[in-house]
């Protein structure tokens, strides 16, 4: 017998907003009640609970996060793009070793390269938010 | 007439109680009802079957969600304690979470239900409701 499968955008909202305590076995009981006949509607209402019954991380805290996320990721983005483009630039040059060591470039470099830096530390600091009694 | 050392009396008592009430972790309804299922099944309880456990006996249909929340606040308060199962086809691939009330947890449920008993006992209006 193949499984129902719960409606995709509820499945992404409980697993991105929903309450982080056992997160996983709440999605498992979910999707065990869900092949016992409940309607998309049930599923739902149980996912809107779960976005609004977070005590360990109320809503304006997913949204600080997500937001931060965002912004990491921009971040980081930009400082490789950037960094990328500014290698690439040197081959235009008519001596591209020269320029590329220049004091000038290197510091330009060095700011990308930071730039970036921090947006992948933001990253990882968000992802390492997880309360410690909320294994799952 | 109250001498001044009956008040005294009656200060140093209801400090007592506020100081106790302080300490102690009061149980909401739904916590109470979530300790109460999770000590009920003769298997290891989890989430939907608490859940459905206490719609069966309260007719009330609790979230799965809040059920949750409610065990959260429970094993924070070291009422019940969890483990994790094997993960199941049946549930997409997903483990249970498997809750057991403590010592402590049982203590508390016995408590409160004498609280029930004592504040219940002698009212009319309650046993004509049952009646």
């Amino acid at each position: 017998m193949t499984a129902r499968i719960p409606p995709r955008l509820a499945s992404w909202v409980l697993e991105h907003l929903g309450m982080r305590y056992r997160r996983e076995s709440l999605a498992g009981d979910l999707f065990e009640e869900y092949q016992q006949g409940r309607t998309n509607v049930w599923y739902w209402r149980q996912v809107i609970a779960a976005v609004f019954a977070a005590p360990t991380r109320p809503i304006r805290t997913h949204l600080r996060l997500l937001f931060l996320k965002i912004f990491g990721y921009s971040l980081a983005d930009l400082g490789i793009v950037l960094l990328c483009s500014q290698i690439a630039e040197s081959e235009h040059r008519a001596r591209p070793e020269q320029y590329l060591l220049s004091p000038a470039n290197i510091a330009v470099m060095a700011m990308l390269g930071l730039i970036a830096a921090v947006g992948i530390g933001i990253v990882i600091w968000v992802k390492r938010q997880a309360p410690p009694d909320s294994p799952n | 007439m109250t001498s001044a050392g009956d008040l005294s009396l009656q200060f140093s008592y209801n400090f007592i109680i506020v100081e106790d009430m302080r300490k102690r972790e009061y149980l909401g309804q739904l916590e109470v009802m979530v300790l109460l299922a999770v000590m009920r099944p003769v298997r290891d309880a989890y989430g939907v079957l608490i859940s459905r456990e206490i719609a069966e006996k309260s007719g009330r249909d609790v979230a799965l969600a809040s059920v949750y929340a409610a065990l959260e606040r429970l094993e924070r308060k070291g009422f019940v304690t969890s483990s994790l199962g094997e993960p199941t086809a049946e549930r997409g691939g997903r483990a249970r979470t498997y809750f057991k009330p403590t010592a402590a947890g049982l203590r508390e449920a016995r408590e409160a239900h004498r609280t029930l008993l004592r504040l219940s006992s002698g009212m009319s209006g309650l046993k004509g409701e049952l009646a």
